[in-house]
């Protein structure tokens, strides 16, 4: 039974790295965003996540698994760009843009997407072991 | 007299916690700090081969290796791939020991 504890464990890495894809959309879609509720300009959002307690005892794999902790700010400096005109400027001038790199967003975009992928194959594989534990008896 | 039966289904069940300890380090390959670890077979014939009468083991006796973090995706990927291949041919390997039993039963019923 121990291989549809595995379905689980996948099925868990595929759902962590979809909410990653989601906040690595929204980082992007506010890239420019210059205000929020609370003021100043959007901060890039992070996501935490914790890895299962896991263990090998009496032949067996116990637990095991990656859960989601929660959304972190990243507290770098927000981007600072001149350009008087704009309605959100200070005194200087100077507009305040959200801490969000473009290149590091597509980067972990991409990764994500990876790792996605990585758990589709392990939650298939585990499929196939599945069916061919069955054809054992045939 | 279970025709080797035993034994391979030790060997099955340690493929499948092994192919759960590589499907958990895919599943925490964007975790920060986390450390993958491996499923390996003790090597248990050579001090067995040592003593004077080696007693032959039904035990498969596995232990965790912990590999160096962080998860490297392609080298999981090719042990998952091997893992289940090894699973397959185990599977293959008792349906033809079931199906020789089966031919023994139904041949000594004839006789």
């Amino acid at each position: 039974m121990s291989l549809f504890s595995s379905f689980a464990v996948s099925a868990g890495g595929m759902d962590v790295e979809r909410t990653r894809v989601e906040i690595i959309a929204n980082n992007l879609a506010n890239a420019q965003t210059t205000r929020t509720e609370r003021g100043g300009p959007f901060r890039r959002q992070l996501l935490r996540t914790m890895a299962r307690p896991a263990g090998y005892a009496d032949g067996a794999f116990l637990g095991g698994g990656v859960e989601i902790k929660g959304i972190d700010e990243d507290p770098s400096p927000p981007r600072l760009i001149y350009d008087p005109s704009h309605p959100e400027a200070n005194a200087r001038g100077y507009v305040s843009l959200p801490n969000v790199n473009l290149v590091n967003e597509m980067v972990n975009l991409l990764v994500a997407g990876r790792v996605y992928e990585a758990n589709i194959t392990a939650f298939q594989e585990a499929k196939g072991m599945a069916l061919k534990a069955l054809e054992m008896g045939r | 007299m279970d025709c080797g039966i035993g034994v391979i289904k030790e060997a099955l069940d340690f493929l499948v916690a092994r192919h759960q300890m590589i499907a958990n380090n895919i599943a925490n390959a964007g975790t920060p700090g986390f450390r993958p670890s491996d499923l390996v077979f003790r090597d248990v014939l050579s001090s067995r081969l040592k003593t004077s009468s080696p007693e032959p083991s039904r035990r498969l006796e596995a232990e965790v290796r912990p590999l160096k973090g962080p998860v490297q995706l392609d080298e999981e990927m090719a042990r998952l791939a091997e893992n289940s291949l090894r699973y397959y041919a185990l599977t293959q390997f008792a349906g033809r020991k079931f199906s020789q039993l089966s031919l023994i039963i139904n041949e000594g019923r004839k006789v």
